[in-house]
């Protein structure tokens, strides 16, 4: 039994996205999978049915999908969101050093502007409760620099 | 309108406490008055100082992309900072803003504030470990002193 689960969560790409945002994001619809994951929902329905038959999800309301509170679902939940904070981390990290003004410039480069914003919209689309809960300050700031870029300071 | 507290009081106090004794600075630099506010009041002040900008559609339609995240902001012009309500009026925020409100480094004027604030306080929770690696590596190499004096003069805040 739990070397089906651990062969369906982690041996299948499909799974591992939707486990993970179901991580992320704690009760999701197949349409919310299908935007985050951008997989189709024929294959989001497919997988959440095996999921579901191995215990890793349920379905606490009708249409909506949640993780499982077993003792490997919980172990597992707490290495992807120790991923997950160290991805996010290496993000932030990332479009603070894209808006950062560089040496003999006066301004940031507008195509940095640009792939700042980019990361940023995809960490509040995949990310946006983690960031919420545990990046207040650094969003704070990020919020800073960013405001402080395209006012020009 | 925004408004004080005896905790905000009291919080101010140890903010101007803290960040004097460590940084060795004189307390009575820190002049700006403190609030609590509402978010929609934190909205409407951030998006007033920016009319003093002039700015395009585009620009000011990004900008309130990024309002929801400050929690905390110190404004030049009144000379005060905001802190919000349930989210900001905390040691950690207050701290930083306290710090923009003295700095005369531009531009980049945020990862040394963050920076300083995190040695200020401490909190490791609210700093990119990251960033921290880069600024330690700052400090070995300039002293804290420098960082500080980086902090109050003008020019690039990360120029060394």
């Amino acid at each position: 039994m739990l070397e089906d689960q651990i062969e369906n969560v982690l041996g299948n790409p499909t799974s591992q996205k939707i486990t993970r945002l179901l991580v992320v994001w704690k009760l999701l619809s197949v349409q919310d999978l299908a935007e985050k994951s951008r997989i189709s929902k024929p294959q989001i329905h497919t997988t959440l049915k095996k999921l579901k038959e191995q215990n890793i999800v349920v379905s606490p309301s009708r249409g909506t999908y949640a993780i499982t509170s077993t003792p490997f679902m919980n172990l597992l939940k707490k290495a992807y969101l120790i991923r997950t904070v160290e991805l996010i981390n290496q993000q932030l990290y990332r479009v603070n050093n894209l808006l950062r003004v560089k040496k003999g410039s006066k301004t940031v480069n507008t195509k940095n502007i640009d792939k700042a914003f980019e990361i940023y919209n995809y960490l509040i689309q995949q990310y946006d409760p983690i960031l919420r809960e545990s990046f207040k300050h650094q969003l704070n700031s990020l919020s800073h620099q960013f405001i402080d870029t395209i006012v020009g300071e | 309108m925004p408004w004080v507290t005896d905790e905000l009081t009291q919080l101010t106090e140890n903010a101007k406490s803290i960040i004097a004794n460590i940084l060795k600075i004189d307390i009575r630099i820190f002049v700006a008055k403190v609030y609590i506010c509402n978010s929609h009041e934190l909205s409407k002040e951030i998006l007033s100082e920016l009319e003093q900008s002039n700015l395009t559609m585009k620009e000011k339609s990004m900008i309130k992309l990024f309002i929801p995240n400050v929690i905390g902001k110190y404004f030049n012009l009144s000379d005060e900072i905001w802190l919000l309500h349930g989210e900001g009026d905390n040691l950690n925020t207050l701290v930083h803003e306290y710090l923009h409100s003295i700095q005369q480094c531009r531009p980049n004027r945020e990862n040394i504030v963050y920076y300083l604030s995190y040695r200020i306080t401490q909190d490791n929770s609210s700093i990119n470990p990251l960033l921290i690696k880069d600024w330690e590596e700052i400090e070995r190499d300039v002293r804290l002193k420098n960082i500080i004096s980086r902090i109050m003069t003008k020019g690039d805040c990360e120029d060394f």
